[in-house]
């Protein structure tokens, strides 16, 4: 099978490989590291519409998992460098929330109960049939994500996801759409650097031109927004990596 | 203007999973045949494991079967029996002959 390469994540060890089947789909990760399976799964899920990405180790699946905000992964439990439990474990652990969808070919009650104990969504036992594969991911697709704060906060600043309007001490910021969502992802993901290239992705489509500096002219838009508004939060910059949300108290430390 | 590049022709072409694995069955029967030979079993172990994992996915059940049943063994501790590895042998060269006569 030959996966081609399409965006790529540094990983430790066989890396990402990346394929665009649409314009308008759902982002999956599928952790398998038996290449035949692994490309009968992501290919019925392209037919279904979605974006693929392929690891095959654990280290490889964390990083991706770390950079992208996938709506599903679908995990093997025997991978080569680590066991899938942990790997389940181990995202939970750092708040990386989209479901999971287990897949093994252990049978035991043990393995399938610890799966879901410890943050699996859904549990499939190989082998399995293609129709199965189609029916729990869109049942996982259709579940709400795990509860989401509906109004994050830095500081002073509130994030109104309902009302798609964020404000510092109560008065509205004057945003443009992509400047909200920006705002909104970073305070998400506050005091935690976010990824330039995650931030392309939650602000652009595929079929979308980019220029080269767009998320910097946002950012720069934004930073005045919250320094007119007296924001008590500022945006930091990691030259080559991305950006990162703090409050002001956070940042003096 | 950068942005991301959309896929190329090649990344759409059509990739052929059950070719490959059609392939790698008629590998595995021959590596287990050659291990059977040599009496190394313990090596077959990564082999069955991979088998457990696919081969009923493919549908070829009577080798997932097997495979699985012989990968249950070894991860409880217990050695690769032979005769459960000459059974996996016979599934294995019964499954690509049938594939072969499909085509």
């Amino acid at each position: 099978m030959e996966h081609v390469a399409g965006r790529q994540l540094p990983g430790p060890t066989g890396g990402l490989r990346s394929h665009v089947s649409a314009s308008r789909q759902s982002r999956i990760l599928v952790v398998e590291d038996d290449r035949d399976v692994a490309g009968l799964l992501a290919r019925e899920l392209r037919a279904g519409g979605h974006v693929v990405d392929v690891v095959e180790f654990a280290g490889d699946a964390l990083s991706a998992a770390r950079a992208t905000d996938y709506a599903l992964m679908i995990i093997d439990l025997g991978l080569p460098d680590g066991d899938g439990l942990d790997l389940v474990r181990d995202m939970r652990r750092r708040a990386i929330e989209s479901p999971v969808l287990v897949l093994t070919a252990r049978r035991k009650v043990e393995d399938r109960v610890v799966g879901l104990a410890i943050g699996a969504d859904d549990y499939m036992a190989k082998p399995f049939a293609l129709p199965e594969v189609r029916a729990r991911v869109a049942a996982l697709l259709r579940r709400p994500s795990r509860i989401r704060e509906s109004q994050p906060s830095v500081g002073n600043i509130v994030v109104d996801c309902d009302a798609l309007e964020a404000v510092v001490d109560g008065v509205s910021l004057p945003l443009a759409r992509k400047q909200f969502q920006l705002l909104e992802l970073l305070v998400r993901r506050k005091n935690h650097m976010t990824p330039k290239r995650m931030i392309e992705e939650a602000l652009y489509g595929y079929d979308d031109d980019v220029c080269t500096n767009s998320i910097e002219a946002h950012v720069s838009r934004l930073r005045r927004v919250l320094s007119l508004a007296r924001a008590q939060a500022v945006i930091e910059t990691r030259r080559g990596i991305g950006y990162r949300l703090v409050g002001l108290d956070s940042a003096a430390e | 203007v950068g942005g991301r590049v959309p896929p190329g022709p090649e990344e759409i072409a059509a990739l052929d999973p059950e070719g490959h694995f059609i392939r790698r069955l008629q590998a595995d029967h021959l590596a287990i045949m050659r291990l059977l030979e040599t009496g190394a079993v313990v090596k077959a172990g990564p082999i069955v494991h991979r088998l457990a994992g696919a081969a009923g996915t493919f549908g070829f059940e009577e080798v997932g079967t097997i495979a699985l049943t012989l990968d249950e063994a070894v991860a409880s501790g217990a050695l690769l029996p032979v005769e459960g590895l000459v059974r996996l042998a016979g599934a294995l060269e019964r499954a690509v002959g049938a594939a072969r006569k499909s085509g």
